[in-house]
């Protein structure tokens, strides 16, 4: 979640609009100081002031209430397309008197996708606050760029529309929609390929790495109770952790063609990719990422943790629409190092333009080749992404 | 009469009734003012019924409507009777007010979206703006201001309303699925803020009526193109007191009373206020001279001219100075007690006639007139009656009244009553002082006979019209009103060879309000005139008694202030002029010149003070005066940041929670322990205070996790403890106190 700066009243833009019923009413004002002037009623210059009064009131009293009110959006930065995201607003009234009526929360310029969504809180009482929020879908992946929040008020008498505009800048990261894999396209898990020697790290409860004097601190559900009944001391179970396996996905980024067809097989590879790096995140693979953006190939070594996991979905999100950069550019760039013990997924639109493939295979543990054709046996896409355009909700 | 259901979304906006409550309450009063400005009580009536209905409808959480081709038949309806008002009475303003009227009650039985509401808004101003042009009476006033808030509050409830509309519908067509209430109406249904909105409501109306003063009092005022066509005229006053150029006594019926105060006057005497005699309550207007078959006609006698004018006119005792404030429906008559000799007008009026009535020329006689006068009142000296006989017009001139028709048998009823007294006057020499005395006893004896044998009523049977009026008056129905028998008077006088006329005016009625009378339109009265060379005019009242009813109690002091402050209205605030506004802003301005000047003068005091002070070492008044006024603004200042802070504790922090006083053994005992140097800190717990405590001076651990124990049971279990156990604790406390003691006694 990230949390915008709190602003300052006085660096916010305000402006007012005129309603329709304002306008009609400045039109009736215009006419009843003519009358009162032609006529010197008394009681018309009365009802003029009251109506001159009734303006000047709306400008002060809307400001105000607008100013008077701190807002702060709350949004997550990153999430998958296709799932909801909660956007929420918290509204805190300053004043020590008078309450904040009517007052309606929307972004400012908000991107295509997220035209809908703000709040509305109907009475903000003096010192009190008010927590509301919208959800909204992604339907595609990309960056999303909220850069202000309009707060406007009718009140008090829906004669014009005061707005100010709050600068709180935040970004949404849409990562790509997870899909299903029907059959393990890792072929173990990472136990499982953990060799017969015993781990040289000491962290982790997977594997006995030995055994050592109890510590204060210690957990006594992992004391060695024979050892200790032998030796008259506490002694506790060392674990460790077998080393991860490594999981590189290599993305060739390049359209083939121009065609709506190509572009929308090569948003499924990468719901693939992103599925599969998902998946392997979670089975605690340390993943890399290697593809071709428009202005550079970005190689994301393989790591482990959350950190990396949002670096690599990041950079799937981020994918441009097409770029010039080859696949064999992206196999330029590669740390062959890393490679040695690295399972390597290569993901491409066509198979015959995955060149460079032969030579990478003599240099990783295991390398796997997908196609769109591949794909069906193997992956079932998010059904909204099947369904239709790309919309938010 | 089919009844809507509702959609969800508007069940679960339960704000419309929130709204359509006062929405009624506002049209109702929009149509009010309108239709008793222009006197359609049928119109409010109808109004009435409109919005009771609608009422018990939303009584029922049901709304009731007609089905739209009929509401449109009753617009086409309403624009015809519009029309047909318009052209056979040609009055755009009341036509205008009863189709608006109409207008709205078709609305009200219209099915009502938000734009109707505002509609249904829109109407109610437009028709309290109507009423505004109509109507000028204090009620109106009133009305505005009872307006004020309600307008406002039904403004914001619906610039709610909208926006909770737009934002569900928007949430509507974005959800897949109907929403949950508690999303959709957020805290509406449960915490809708009426009161904040009528708390808003009430400060907005009254910022409305604040800025609306002041536009009022500062905005310039011109002379208006279209007053003269406005229905508020004084011809609607004339012809109810009937002063106008003649009086014609056979076309008066019945007259009915009008209570409206139309002047305020002020009297002061040379002679003091508990000397002034009767005839200073008949306030003179018009004079009427003139009697042919059955009316009266004005007697107008022209302003000496510059040259003409005479010395200044003889002082006395008897002076009387009326001071006035009269409703403009009066003029171009001035009255005061008569005789006049000077009058002190405003800039823009000009005398016209002295004698026998006071007349004026106004140019902006939509105004009400401020004037003084100065009578004298009876008995006049001789010098008074000198001065006053040689003005011009102020006699009858006798050649006007030679063609005049007394009818036979009034003359004859004159003679016949007056029999003795003609004889008499037949003995004496004429135009002689004994004379002029047996003129007014003559007079005095008819005044006397027509109060007796004849009674008063407004109600004046119906006139034979071969007869003449006075004679019907005398002869057939023996009973009517003031100018009857003023008339009757005058013509019998005159056939006995008195001169005498007819004068209409004011009788001040009732004591006076500080030296002030409020006199109102029923006080207009007819008097009769009588002339002798050595009182001049004489006033005779032959009216009987009984036309007169007098209220007294709660109830009449109450109509009182409402009649004062009626005319206060009428006179200061309907009649707010050029005049008005320059005497305001000239005062304001002449009032910050003097603050100015009075600030700076103070400020150079002060200053010399200093100066002596710090020069010669002396303490001054001026020194003395400035520090207090120092003083005097730093209380001020005081005063406020300390209600600033109260109310910023008051109101800024939320109040913590009370916390609960520790017993008295642990109060005790953290007293015992502090002075040992042990002090509990911040993250410690109670138990962890005292273990540690125990550790430090060797106390026993035991004794002090009883103490814990206790103190824990209190504090947060909330569980009394028994009396033994309180005891038993206080003796632990206090064991342990001699412990420490006795350890530090110890070497």
């Amino acid at each position: 979640m990230t949390r915008a700066r709190t602003d300052k009243p006085g660096r916010d833009r305000h402006d007012y609009r005129v309603t329709v019923g304002g306008a009609l009413f400045l039109v009736g004002l215009v006419m009843i100081a003519a009358a009162a002037v032609n006529t010197q009623r008394s009681l018309l210059f009365f009802i003029f002031g009251v109506m001159t009064g009734a303006v000047v009131l709306s400008v002060v009293v809307s400001r105000r209430m607008l100013a008077s009110v701190e807002v702060r959006r709350d949004m997550s930065q990153r999430a998958f397309a296709n799932r909801v995201v909660h956007l929420g607003y918290l509204l805190r009234h300053r004043r020590k008197r008078g309450p904040a009526v009517g007052l309606e929360l929307a972004e400012v310029d908000p991107p295509k996708h997220l035209q809908s969504v703000g709040a509305y809180c109907l009475c903000l009482a003096p010192g009190a606050s008010f927590r509301s929020g919208s959800r909204f879908v992604v339907r595609r992946r990309g960056r999303y760029t909220l850069s202000a929040v309009r707060l406007s008020t009718r009140l008090p008498l829906s004669l014009l529309t005061a707005r100010r505009e709050v600068r709180q800048r935040s970004s949404l990261v849409v990562w790509p929609a997870l899909g299903r894999l029907r059959s393990d396209v890792l072929a173990r898990g990472a136990a499982e390929i953990s060799d017969g020697a015993p781990s040289q790290s000491r962290s982790g409860a997977d594997e006995f790495f030995g055994l050592r004097e109890y510590r204060q601190g210690d957990n006594p559900r992992w004391i060695h109770w024979r050892r200790t009944a032998v030796t008259g001391r506490p002694v506790v179970r060392e674990m460790s952790k077998p080393r991860p396996d490594v999981l590189y996905v290599l993305l060739d980024t390049q359209l083939p063609d121009a065609s709506a067809e190509s572009a929308r097989r090569r948003e499924r590879l990468i719901r693939f990719a992103a599925t599969l790096l998902e998946h392997a995140c979670h089975r605690e693979y340390r993943v890399g990422v290697a593809l071709a953006c428009s202005d550079r190939v970005v190689v994301l070594p393989p790591a482990a943790g959350r950190g990396q996991r949002g670096q690599v979905l990041d950079a799937l999100a981020e994918i441009d629409d097409n770029t010039a950069r080859a696949f064999s550019e992206v196999l330029a760039h590669l740390p062959r190092r890393s490679l040695l013990s690295a399972q390597v997924v290569a993901v491409g639109p066509d198979r015959r333009r995955l060149e460079g493939l032969a030579e990478l295979r003599a240099a990783c543990r295991r390398l796997s080749v997908f196609t769109p054709e591949d794909l069906d046996g193997l992956f079932d896409d998010d059904p909204h992404c099947q369904a239709g355009p790309d919309e938010v909700h | 009469m089919p009844l809507r259901r509702f959609t969800e979304a508007e069940l679960v906006l339960t704000q419309r009734l929130h709204l359509e409550r006062p929405l009624l309450v506002l049209v109702l009063l929009g149509a009010a003012g309108s239709a008793l400005a222009a006197g359609s009580v049928i119109y409010l009536l109808l109004t009435v019924a409109g919005v009771g209905i609608n009422a018990a409808a939303l009584h029922r959480r049901s709304e009731v409507y007609v089905p739209r081709a009929i509401v449109n038949a009753a617009v086409l309806i309403a624009t015809a009777i519009f029309i047909v008002e318009f052209v056979s009475r040609d009055e755009l303003l009341p036509a205008l007010g009863h189709y608006l009227i109409l207008m709205q009650l078709c609305k009200l039985f219209e099915q009502k979206r938000n734009r109707d509401y505002a509609q249904l808004i829109a109407l109610s101003l437009v028709l309290m703006v109507a009423g505004a042009i109509t109507a000028s009476g204090l009620w109106f006033g009133l009305l505005l201001l009872a307006y004020l808030p309600v307008a406002c509050y039904v403004g914001m409830v619906l610039t709610l309303k909208v926006s909770l509309d737009r934002q569900a519908s928007a949430h509507l067509a974005v959800e897949s699925r109907p929403i949950d209430p508690h999303r959709v109406a957020w805290n509406v249904s449960t915490a809708f803020p009426r009161g904040a909105l009528w708390r808003m409501a009430g400060m907005a109306a009254a910022s409305c009526a604040l800025a609306a003063t002041a536009v009022f009092l500062v905005m310039p005022r011109l002379a208006p193109r279209f007053a003269p066509r406005l229905p508020v005229g004084r011809g609607r006053g004339l012809s109810v007191t009937g002063f106008a150029s003649s009086i014609r006594l056979r076309e008066v019926g019945r007259i009915r009373p009008d209570r409206r105060v139309v002047m305020r006057v002020g009297m002061t005497s040379a002679a003091g206020k508990g000397s002034l005699p009767a005839s200073c309550r008949y306030l003179r207007g018009p004079v009427y001279d003139t009697y042919s078959d059955g009316s009266w006609f004005l007697w107008r006698a022209p302003l000496p001219r510059a040259a003409a004018r005479r010395a200044k006119p003889p002082g006395a005792g008897n002076l009387l100075v009326q001071r006035v404030t009269m409703a403009p429906e009066l003029l171009p008559t001035l009255f005061a007690v008569a005789p006049v000799h000077r009058v002190e007008l405003p800039g823009n009026v000009e005398l016209t006639s002295l004698h026998p009535g006071l007349t004026v020329r106004d140019r902006m006689y939509y105004r009400p007139i401020h004037y003084a006068a100065h009578s004298w009142f009876a008995p006049l000296t001789k010098t008074q009656v000198d001065w006053l006989g040689g003005a011009p017009g102020h006699r009858t001139p006798r050649a006007v009244r030679t063609g005049e028709a007394i009818p036979p048998s009034v003359a004859a009823l004159a003679r016949h009553w007056c029999a003795d007294l003609l004889a008499q006057r037949g003995r004496v020499p004429p135009g002689g002082s004994r004379a002029g005395e047996m003129d007014l006893r003559i007079a005095e004896r008819i005044a006397d006979r027509l109060r007796k044998d004849y009674t008063y009523t407004l109600d004046v049977p119906a006139a034979d019209p071969d007869r003449d009026p006075v004679e019907d008056l005398l002869f057939r129905t023996r009973a009517g009103h003031c100018e009857l028998f003023a008339s009757a008077m005058t013509l019998m006088c005159r056939a006995l060879g008195l001169d005498a006329r007819v004068a209409t005016g004011y009788l001040l009625d009732g004591a006076a309000d500080g030296g002030e009378y409020l006199v109102r339109q029923s006080d207009a009265h007819a008097w009769c005139e009588v002339y002798t060379p050595a009182t001049d005019w004489r006033i005779f009242d032959p009216t009987p008694a009984g036309g007169r009813r007098r209220t007294a109690g709660a109830l009449s002091r109450l109509r009182r202030l409402w009649d004062s402050m009626s005319f206060f209205w009428g006179t200061r605030v309907i009649s707010y002029g050029e005049s008005d506004r320059q005497r305001l802003l000239g005062g304001a301005l002449a009032w910050c010149r003097s603050a100015w000047r009075a600030c700076a003068s103070f400020c150079a005091e002060a200053w010399e003070g200093l100066r002596d002070l710090i020069v010669h070492r002396r303490v001054g008044r001026d020194l003395h005066k400035a520090m207090l006024a120092l003083a005097a603004v730093a209380a001020a200042a005081a005063a406020v940041m300390a209600w600033r802070a109260l109310s910023r504790r008051r109101f800024g922090q939320p109040r913590r929670p009370d916390r609960p006083t520790p017993p008295a053994f642990y109060l005790r005992l953290l007293k015992l322990l502090r002075r040992r140097g042990v002090r509990p800190r911040p993250e410690q717990t109670a138990r962890e205070f005292l273990l540690e405590a125990g550790a430090r001076l060797g106390l026993p651990s035991g004794a002090l996790t009883d103490l814990a124990a206790v103190l824990y049971r209190l504090r947060w279990g909330h569980a009394a403890c028994s009396p033994a156990e309180l005891d038993r604790a206080d003796r632990i406390v206090r064991d342990l106190a001699g412990q420490l003691r006795r350890r530090r006694r110890a070497p």
